[in-house]
């Protein structure tokens, strides 16, 4: 078991590093991401793509509050997660594409309840869920036999009735505004660093790792752009110089600076290169941030430190719903 | 907006008393349109509060076996349950079929479409289309286009029969456009046209994609436009070349040698990027090898130069993309601003003594059944009325009385995908049981209001309306 879980731990970083080049080479849609010698910012256009992005993200996000949620899903979650950013590196998919994955995999817990203990729904809600962000996003389309998770095999069609379940409870609206969408908008307007597509590769680290430490429903995407790219140029960044970074990019709106602070303090306490201890590193007091930071203040991000440090390997013999408990049902 | 066809003691089966309870909400009149996306069918919705509409049901084709739910499929009704404007169609429901997990699409009905107002014309009626109707129909079409453009979303597949146009009711003559199989919506990366299993004509595509270009922007839909502009007012295809048949996107060298006939050859003086569009580097020998030096689209479309109908008509076939009109800017032009003015019912113009031309609704294949089976019922005829509409004199070649029975009240929407239509579909389900329950605060049903159209969905079902409101 521990062979398995070693390997199916993810290294944001590795994957990061190693995949550089390739993804360059053969995904011109990723490249956009990460390319930063063309004129595409200066577009008039860009402008108003933004400002678009922004008001229709204000329907979807932050009403979702944040519900009590169960130890053993949290772990679930984050090895949906893990499992979801290996088969992105597996495929070469896009960045995007495992976020909205992410995404569906959230909005769809919002409204749906796993019971306890159902491993097996959640490996197949991990692949429907990517089998649809992949149909959404990329050109290339694996075959859902190709989506393996551990320990379940799961036939094509019962994968395309978990499929339309998802598509059926999110209402269709598969088309979410991720902070991929703001990412090369914001560095271009932010940054000054000579090494744009760097600071990119940190802030999608930002990016992924928030995604496994919080749901995906609470913040903005916008936010957490910002945020991302905030915490990648530096961690010790002092409100004011957020403040004035942040006047940079006018179509947020100064309204924004709250809810991008209130991420850059999330994301100040998660250090990305933790990411590369091996599994089941979580925050065990995740529901104490999480309940507290709808109305973030000072206390939380305070809260937030303290837990971080507290990051801990929880242990097979930790109470009753951990992810170990939860792994060891599978077997 | 989903409906599971959730049925109890049937397995939401074929025909007849099988059908899945979704399918009995509708009378299947026919089959009126098919594609390689699959079918589409004409039927009236049974019960109240809308009984005797006309609904276009749009059936996906089931993908290959092992590929889940179509990527066009999800595609496409993600787009447009994101749309909402007059000048799109509406999709007013998405069911699944539980037997075999068949997606259909239900549409308000247009009756007509511009590939038969066209043909109508062409075929049937001595005379052009009047200037009155060419130009709501033009500008309603930019109207929907450029509220597609400004939510970043490209259509890509332009064309007469993907322009629908509302049959007799109080939308009457408002155009609808629809099948947006191929769009696109934000920066989603696009397949090249030719991977999508979809033939799409060639006759609408922008010069810069006939040269390979494989950046899509807005300017594409918009040299659909003009060209469906001019078909508007000559009746006939403007650049009518024959298309390559072959895998991967072949080079269409007669479609662009047509366009340069019409247009005088495109330069890199007027249009910059040019040199760098991969065909014109590659085959310079028959691209740039013909000279037509004498741009003749005003005799094509029998315009003199100096009316703004010929102005905006250039301005929409500009060759350089980054200088084609918007739709924006198109309906900016003074042509919508000379008399006739654009209306709101394109088809029956203000003044008074204007004949009316009576456009036939499509044609109905009343023997094929939803499962695309031929059936052995007689032909029937639809009529595109309801009760109302049947006392007016029509030309319409189909009629059908309406039927007044009275119809069972149906459940109200349509039933939510719940888990015990889960339960349901999911008996197959490789680790047993149902494993999810319903969670708190399932959001109350959500009529859709979105719009797509196909070859293919009309409606009616309302009062006629005589009114033609100016906009």
């Amino acid at each position: 078991m521990e062979d398995s879980a070693a390997s199916a731990a993810v290294s944001l970083s590795s994957l990061l590093c190693t995949e550089t080049e390739s993804f360059l080479d053969e995904s011109e849609d990723e490249s956009e991401l990460f390319n930063f010698n063309s004129d595409d910012c200066n577009l008039p256009d860009t402008h108003e793509y933004i400002t678009m992005l922004v008001d229709r993200e204000k329907s979807s996000f932050g009403i979702h509050g944040s519900s009590e949620v169960h130890e053993w899903l949290k772990c679930a979650r984050l090895d949906a997660i893990k499992w979801i950013l290996e088969k992105r590196a597996f495929f070469g998919l896009r960045f995007r594409t495992a976020y909205l994955s992410v995404s569906y995999f959230d909005r769809f817990l919002s409204k749906k309840c796993i019971d306890n203990e159902q491993s097996w729904a959640i490996g197949l809600l991990s692949i429907a869920c990517l089998s649809i962000a992949v149909k959404m996003e990329e050109c290339s389309i694996p075959a859902l036999t190709e989506f393996l998770v551990e320990h379940y095999y799961f036939e094509s069609k019962v994968i395309q009735r978990m499929e339309l379940l998802i598509l059926n409870t999110l209402d269709w609206r598969m088309c979410s505004v991720t902070p991929f969408n703001y990412l090369h908008y914001f560095i271009t307007k932010i940054s000054d660093k000579s090494r744009p597509r760097d600071l990119a590769f940190r802030a999608v680290e930002f990016i992924f790792a928030m995604a496994k430490e919080f749901g995906l429903l609470d913040h903005k995407p916008s936010a957490i752009a910002a945020a991302a790219i905030f915490a990648a140029l530096d961690k010790e960044l002092t409100r004011e110089m957020i403040e004035l970074k942040m006047s940079l990019i006018s179509s947020c709106g100064s309204q924004r600076n709250e809810e991008v602070l209130s991420c850059y303090s999330l994301m100040q306490d998660i250090d990305v290169e933790k990411f590369e201890v091996p599994e089941y590193v979580i925050s065990p007091d995740l529901s104490t941030i999480r309940s507290s930071f709808g109305n973030f203040n000072e206390d939380s991000a305070i809260t937030s430190v303290v837990v971080g440090k507290k990051r801990r390997r929880l242990r097979f013999d930790d109470s009753d719903q951990n992810c170990e408990s939860e792994k060891d049902k599978q077997h | 907006m989903v409906d599971t066809g959730r049925s109890v003691g049937n397995n939401g089966g074929a025909a007849g008393s099988n059908r899945p309870v979704w399918l009995q909400q509708y009378d299947l009149i026919g089959k009126i349109g098919e594609g390689t996306y699959g079918l589409v069918f004409l039927a009236r919705t049974k019960s109240q509060p809308n009984r005797g509409k006309c609904i276009a049901i749009k059936k996906f084709k089931q993908s290959k076996d092992g590929d889940g739910v179509s990527p066009t499929a999800i595609r496409e009704i993600m787009l447009l349950r994101e749309i909402s404007h007059e000048n799109v169609v509406k999709l007013v429901n998405v069911h699944i079929n539980p037997a075999d997990m068949s997606l259909y699409l239900a549409f308000d009905y247009a009756e007509h479409d511009l590939y038969e107002i066209i043909r109508h014309h062409r075929e049937k009626v001595s005379h052009s289309i009047n200037p009155y109707t060419v130009k709501s129909l033009l500008w309603q079409l930019l109207n929907g286009l450029n509220y597609l453009h400004s939510n970043w979303i490209i259509h890509r597949d332009l064309k007469p029969s993907n322009i629908l146009v509302m049959g007799e009711g109080e939308e009457q003559g408002v155009v609808k456009i629809a099948d947006f199989g191929l769009a696109r919506i934000y920066q989603a990366p696009l397949k090249p046209l030719s991977d999508n299993g979809v033939v799409v004509t060639i006759w609408y595509r922008a010069p810069e994609l006939l040269l390979g270009s494989k950046h899509y922007t807005s300017a594409v839909d918009m040299w659909a436009v003009g060209c469906i502009f001019a078909e508007l007012l000559t009746l006939k295809p403007l650049f009518q070349g024959v298309e390559v048949k072959a895998p991967a996107n072949p080079f269409q060298l007669d479609q662009l040698d047509k366009i340069f006939k019409v247009l005088g050859h495109p330069t890199p003086e007027k249009w910059p990027t040019l040199v760098s569009l991969p065909h014109w580097q590659s085959d310079q020998q028959h691209i740039q090898g013909h000279k037509y030096e004498s741009p003749g689209l005003h005799n094509v479309v029998h315009l003199p130069q100096k009316q703004p109908a010929y102005d905006l008509l250039s301005k929409m076939l500009e060759y350089d993309p980054k200088k084609r009109l918007t739709a924006a800017q198109a309906l900016d032009h003074e042509y919508f601003r000379n008399d006739p003015l654009p209306g709101h019912n394109a088809l029956v113009p203000c003044q008074s003594g204007e004949k009316v031309v009576n456009y036939p609704a499509r044609p109905v294949d009343t023997t094929t059944d939803f499962e695309g089976t031929t059936s052995v019922q007689p032909p029937q005829s639809v009529s595109s009325g309801n009760a109302v509409a049947a006392s007016m004199v029509t030309t319409r070649p189909m009629q059908r009385p309406m039927n007044m029975m009275n119809m069972p009240r149906m459940p109200p929407g349509v039933a939510s995908f719940n888990l015990a239509s889960q339960a349901n579909m999911a008996g197959g389900m490789h680790p047993g049981g149902i494993p999810m329950q319903r969670g708190p605060g399932m959001p109350p049903h959500q009529q859709q209001q979105l719009r797509r159209k196909d070859p293919g969905m009309g409606m009616t079902g309302y009062p006629p309306s005589q009114k033609s409101r100016r906009f």
